[in-house]
């Protein structure tokens, strides 16, 4: 394929062509010179035809003189043929003058030679007129002679005028063309300088800036993205350059856009792999949680039967006098018991565990939810001879789950309390305060030991405890509820002694109502014959599992309550249609038409004095969290496996409530 | 900007159109004296009627410079060149002086219209020269046949004056008469301007060979300078003038010595023509019985160029086309004297009459149009 010319080249090749254009008009300019010099030659020429002219005129009229002489000597045919041929010569000559340009001097003189001739006719014929008069016509010849003598004089001085006519003419036109030409030099001149300018001038503001524009279109397009075209001219090329440097930039920026998208992508991607491999985890733990919370339930329901029944062989014979008896229960039911808890709580942390993150509820009365699990955990810090001090202002609200806060209150609450049993330490503060305006920070600082490894405190399945004494998912479990509801949670060992673990949770906004949740005020754990006015009270307890029926029912009885017992929601109905009772405890799942929800609503319906004491115990708490019917009394749960002390002190606590039918009769 | 300028030069020009609208055109009469008065005639009356266009017309005379000279009609001509208020000139008085002057004329493109110049070498004076009476050649022929119908048994002498007018007839009617079998018993000449000195002696000439009939190509006062000499050698002899005889001089042969003189003329100032009726009365209430041939072609030719100029306007170019294009384009022009059309030379159609000198004044005895 023909490779494109060039614009330098073209553009070398058009000047040149220019310039050689130039060369023949210079050329062309000197042969017209030249050929007008010929002219003015040619002019010469006619000027000597004039002459000529002149001297045939001048020669005839001398002619006509000589002939006119013979004719009056000696008149003949011949030679008055020959004056009248001579005179037709002068007169046709002198006619040539007539018509040809000339100026009015030289015309006045053509005028005057031709009225000399006219007057040498009049003599002439006057002398041919006098032949018989010798004397007379003698003198008309002079007269002639005078006449020619003039004629010639005048020819002569018009040839002079001529020839001065011609030259100053020629001088004139001399000039005219000298001055043409040497406009036409001086325009060559300026035109050579000109093109030499403009060429120059192109040069440096055309083709060299295309060349820098090219060669910079080149580089960039060979991936050079750092090529620019120096700064130019404020013209179009300048502005194209401009414009090039701009794009450069734009590709350069666009480039680099790209590479932060693809690692922004690869990010992407691999957070996407996080991602996809922990919805592979939690799809693994939703199957492990399913399958948690169905080995639970099953679990759950021994396991209170089998805690129930130790705690009563441990109650009942933990005073029997013999010692062998005591040794029994100091050994292997005392162990029995706390194995049962420790299952319970195992199963209890494996069942959190394994749930699911739910929205937060909303705005969480932080001070009832901490006051459930204060209550909760008072009796075991009593008992131990601790301190649980919570002080915590009612207008606080968290963005939380009120189930969560609990649990994580508890959580915290237990650990210390381990820690101080096993480290010293006499006393747990709960405080909370709004800090940042938009957070609330909840404080648990206790005077223990303190953590070992506070940077481990919430790895899973760590714990300091005596082996067979923890689960390790207490802190864990603490970190991932504060983390699910977007809070933060640290623990840190304070300066003279002692632990703290700290909370920051959103704060919230206090809605219209109390929530539901404000009627877990914290509740004493004394038992249930301390409750005024009910140690002659009636519970029904109904569950299917008859050995926790059983134990339930002694432990009531224990506690000096009239205990009634159904396994089945129909059979609680029948008890309650016949039996007047101050309370009902009851499974939540159970065989049959009616369960433990079904049975609540017959109470509200055909007993409703009687719905604010139900007590409902279940294998899996958590499923029944978010009930619309259940979920609003969450005070009245109890998770299976319970100890003998937790259950009664809920059942103390809903007995101690007003009458409901006397609040009924009292409207 | 472009606007404006436009503006600019569209009120310039018409203030210079306001300014030279204003002035009046000119035009140059190089004419005997006696015509001059036919030109002024006419002129009063184009003003009159309007002038031009608007503008007055103003007519220029040199008086020391008219005449049938060239020198000073070449220096006339000069001069009113140089005016360039004037766009033609009517003139002059001799072909000599047409012919000379004519070459200025065409060189600067100012319109000529000769009245009374015949020689046929106005032919070749160029396209801005015009004349009023036909070429010589015509009258030439004109004489001959004149002379042929009085029988081959006329003695024929011929006087002609030597300038380019009576030389050129005289070549013409040499041929004619010989054309016409009628020999040439004398031929003598004579130069304008110029006393015929011997008077005797040119009339012992003229009677020598026996001369019945005189053909006098020249002018009258030459004429009556030798009519009475010739008369007393040639009692019998008959005159037969050119154009040139037909002047005041004939017109009102004062002395009586025309009497008997016949000649050639171009126009019967004595004809019933209406406008040439009416151009003699008033001529006459003003100048009495001066009415010359020349006049009134004068007055046809002032006539004729006003004419041209309001239909064309005043520039010598247009009226030269003007005066091309009558009988052709458009109808010839109508003067006082006859139809005016021109050919190729600037020539109108030939068209002559006879006249007789009578004791009384001159008077139309034959009329001839066409060769």
């Amino acid at each position: 394929m023909r490779r494109p010319r060039s614009l330098r080249q073209l553009f070398v090749a058009g000047a040149g062509t220019i310039a050689v254009a130039l060369a023949l008009l210079t050329v062309g300019i000197l042969v017209l010179f030249v050929s007008l010099r010929g002219s003015f030659e040619r002019d010469v020429s006619a000027g000597l035809a004039e002459q000529r002219t002149a001297d045939d005129i001048v020669t005839a009229v001398y002619g006509q003189l000589l002939a006119a002489y013979r004719e009056v000597k000696e008149p003949s045919a011949p030679n008055r043929a020959r004056y009248e041929s001579l005179d037709s010569v002068a007169y046709g000559r002198l006619r040539q003058y007539l018509f040809q340009p000339m100026a009015t001097d030289a015309r006045i003189q053509v005028e005057t030679i031709k009225e000399l001739h006219q007057s040498l006719e009049v003599d002439a014929h006057q002398a041919f007129d006098r032949t018989g008069d010798a004397a007379a016509a003698a003198g008309r010849i002079v007269e002639m002679e005078r006449h020619v003598t003039a004629l010639d004089l005048a020819m002569r001085q018009f040839v002079v005028l001529r020839e001065r006519e011609r030259t100053l003419e020629q001088k004139d036109q001399l000039h005219a063309l000298e001055r043409s030409l040497a406009a036409i030099v001086v325009a060559l001149i300026v035109l050579a300088v000109a093109g030499i300018l403009f060429v120059r001038t192109v040069m440096r503001r055309v083709i060299v800036p295309l060349g820098q524009v090219s060669q910079a279109a080149v580089r960039l397009g060979g991936g050079e993205l750092l090529a620019r075209i120096p700064h130019q001219r404020d013209d179009e090329l300048g502005l194209v350059a401009l414009s090039f440097n701009d794009m450069a930039d734009n590709i350069q920026a666009a480039r680099a856009e790209i590479v932060d998208q693809n690692a922004a992508l690869l990010g992407t991607l691999a957070t996407l792999r996080q991602a996809q491999q922990e919805l592979v985890q939690h799809e693994k733990l939703g199957a492990i949680g399913l399958m948690l919370a169905g080995l639970a339930h099953e679990l759950n329901n021994p396991l209170a039967g089998l805690r129930g029944i130790a705690e009563l062989l441990q109650q009942e014979l933990g005073s029997h006098h013999d010692p062998a008896v005591r040794k029994i229960v100091r050994e292997l039911v005392q162990p029995l018991v706390t194995e049962a808890q420790r299952a319970g709580s195992l199963v209890r942390n494996l069942l959190d565990f394994s749930r699911k993150a739910a929205a937060p509820d909303g705005p969480v009365p932080l001070a009832a939810a901490i006051g459930v699990a204060a209550g909760l955990r008072q009796h075991a810090f009593t008992q131990a001879g601790m301190t649980l001090d919570v002080e915590i202002a009612d207008s606080l609200y968290v963005v939380a789950e009120a189930q969560r806060i609990e649990h994580v209150a508890m959580n915290i609450m237990s650990n210390a309390l381990d820690a101080m049993l096993s480290g010293g330490g006499t006393r747990v503060q709960v405080r909370a305060a709004a800090v940042d305006g938009d957070w609330v920070l909840l404080t648990f600082d206790d005077d223990g030991p303190g953590f070992r490894e506070p940077d481990r405190a919430f790895d899973p399945f760590y714990t300091t405890k005596e082996l067979g004494s923890g689960t390790g998912l207490g802190l864990t479990l603490v970190h991932r509820f504060v983390a699910e509801v977007g809070g933060t949670v640290s623990v840190e060992n304070l300066p003279d002694r002692g632990a703290r673990v700290a909370i920051r949770l959103r704060a919230a906004v206090a809605p219209l109502r109390p929530a539901v949740a404000a009627h877990l005020e914290p509740r004493s754990v004394a038992g249930v014959g301390t409750a005024p006015g009910h140690t002659d009270a009636t519970v029904l307890v109904v569950d299917d599992e008859p050995v926790l029926r059983d134990v339930q029912r002694r432990v009531l009885v224990r506690e000096g309550v009239r205990v009634l017992t159904a396994d089945s929601g129909a059979a609680a109905i029948a008890v309650l249609q016949r039996e007047t009772c101050d309370l009902v405890v009851t499974d939540i799942r159970m065989p049959g038409e009616i369960d433990g929800v079904g049975l609540y609503q017959w109470i509200r319906r055909e007993q409703p004095w009687l719905a604010e004491r139900c007590l409902f115990v279940s294998g899996d708490i958590g499923e029944w969290a978010n009930d619309p019917l259940l979920g609003t009394h969450p005070d009245r749960f109890l998770a299976k496996p319970f100890g003998r002390d937790e259950y009664v002190a809920r059942i103390a606590s809903l007995l101690a409530r007003p009458d409901p039918a006397t609040v009924a009769l009292l409207g | 900007m472009t606007l404006r300028l436009g503006i600019a030069a569209v009120v310039v020009g018409l203030l210079l159109l306001t300014c030279t609208s204003s002035a009046p055109i000119h035009i140059g009469v190089m004419v005997s004296a006696d015509a001059v008065a036919g030109g002024q005639l006419a002129v009063a009356e184009i003003n009159a009627t309007g002038g031009i266009r608007g503008r007055a017309l103003a007519l220029v005379h040199i008086g020391r410079l008219d005449g049938t000279l060239a020198e000073p009609a070449l220096e006339a001509a000069e001069s009113l060149t140089a005016d360039p208020a004037v766009i033609a000139v009517i003139g002059h008085s001799s072909s000599s002086a047409s012919l000379s002057a004519s070459q200025i004329y065409n060189a600067r493109h100012i319109v000529q219209v000769a009245p009374t110049s015949s020689s046929p070498l106005l032919d070749r004076s160029g396209p801005f020269t015009f004349r009023l009476v036909a070429s010589d050649v015509h009258q030439a022929r004109y004489i001959a046949a004149l002379v042929a119908a009085g029988g081959a048994t006329q003695r024929t002498a011929v006087v002609y004056v030597n300038d380019d007018y009576g030389r050129a007839l005289r070549d013409e009617l040499r041929s004619q008469l010989a054309r016409a079998g009628v020999p040439i018993v004398y031929e003598g000449s004579y130069v304008e301007n110029e006393p015929l000195g011997d008077v005797p002696a040119f009339a012992s000439a003229i009677a020598a060979p026996g001369s019945t009939l005189l053909i006098w190509l020249g002018r009258s006062p030459q004429l009556g300078e030798l009519l009475p000499v010739l008369r007393t050698r040639i009692p019998a002899i008959t005159i037969l003038g050119s154009d040139g005889v037909d002047n005041l001089d004939t017109e009102l042969n004062a002395d009586g010595r025309f009497t008997g003189v016949r000649f050639v003329c171009f126009v019967d100032v004595h004809g019933e023509r209406l406008k040439l009726r009416a151009f003699r009365e008033r001529f006459g209430a003003i100048h009495g019985n001066q009415l010359s041939p020349e006049a009134v072609l004068t007055y046809d030719a002032m006539i004729l160029l006003a004419t041209a100029a309001r239909a064309v306007g005043p520039k010598p170019e247009a009226i030269r086309e003007y005066l091309v294009s009558l009988g052709r384009t458009r109808p010839a022009f109508t003067g006082a004297s006859r139809e005016f059309s021109f050919d190729s030379t600037g020539a109108p159609p030939p068209s002559y009459c006879l006249g007789e000198v009578t004791p009384t004044g001159a008077r139309v005895i034959s009329t001839v149009n066409g060769p």
